[in-house]
């Protein structure tokens, strides 16, 4: 490999890290515009929630379907993404990620694990940027049906 | 960007990351002395109503934490850092990332004990990055 193709190979790694966790902290942020502007125009997401395609149809069916996330005293919610295995190809791309969500505890003031899983994402260089073509969130514990 | 540019930007990513890392070892390890050797000279810690500049008044603030806010004793708890996203601009550079604080419980098992944010400044000061401002708010529980 070239030091421009290692280079390039280490940037794309980084980018790809950081639309992760632009995922979760906009989706947590239930700033529902940025966070489907980092899926492809013919991204998927599919998951307990649903399935859509396209960034103004999963905006839309998550603005439809996803409670809010108030702050104290609501039920306030973090997802905590972490183990990133990211693999790259030229212009395309996939990851594993686990997710855990931890909520305030219900009745109480403190926090809980609440959900634990996995995502599993196809990324796509798109006009110069990161975006992920296809995320798949799955639920590992509790034990549920996988998603449609 | 020149092959030396994006280089630079890898590093700093690598070297703020690793700023974070030290932050929560040395507190965790309860060396505060360390940890406060973290901020720049007149950076700036803000949690909640707490809020301390320069490394001096830090230490004596968070050292002051030991045994309320804080174990006493290194070992007895953990700050696991998440979710880091870094953006570097030259010698300055901002980070968002969360805190989950676990610690040593009753029965010598491990509790949830709270979660939060951290939003950061940091600056490159002699070579060095240093945290020029962080707040650490709490999110659970609200406190």
């Amino acid at each position: 490999m070239t030091d421009e193709a290692r280079l390039q190979c280490l940037e794309d790694v980084a980018e790809i890290e950081r639309l992760i966790m632009d995922y979760a902290r906009h989706l947590d942020a239930r700033d529902l515009h940025a966070y489907s502007r980092l899926f492809c125009e013919d991204g998927e997401w599919s998951g307990n929630t649903g399935h859509a395609k396209g960034p103004d149809a999963i905006q839309a069916m998550l603005e439809e379907r996803l409670p809010p996330n108030p702050p104290a005293p609501g039920p306030t919610s973090r997802h905590v993404v972490s183990n990133p295995v990211i693999d790259v190809d030229g212009d395309a791309a996939t990851a594993s990620v686990t997710w855990a969500l931890i909520r305030r505890g219900g009745g109480e003031d403190e926090p809980e694990l609440a959900l634990l899983g996995h995502y599993d994402d196809v990324l796509a260089r798109e006009d110069g940027r990161w975006r992920f073509k296809s995320r798949r969130a799955h639920i590992d514990i509790p034990d549920r049906p996988a998603a449609p | 960007m020149s092959v030396d540019d994006r280089l630079r930007r890898l590093e700093d990513v690598e070297a703020i990351r690793r700023l974070m890392l030290a932050y929560r070892s040395c507190l965790d390890a309860k060396d505060i002395r360390g940890y406060a050797e973290l901020f720049a000279a007149d950076g700036e810690f803000v949690a909640g109503d707490m809020h301390a500049r320069g490394p001096q008044a830090i230490f004596d603030l968070v050292d002051g934490m030991r045994g309320t806010l804080l174990t006493d004793r290194g070992g007895d708890d953990v700050h696991i850092v998440a979710n880091p996203v870094i953006d570097v601009d030259g010698d300055r550079a901002t980070a968002d990332s969360m805190w989950i604080y676990i610690v040593r419980g009753e029965g010598d098992v491990p509790v949830l004990s709270k979660i939060g944010s951290y939003h950061d400044v940091f600056t490159r000061e002699d070579g060095r990055w240093r945290f020029l401002r962080r707040e650490a708010p709490t999110v659970i529980p609200a406190l």
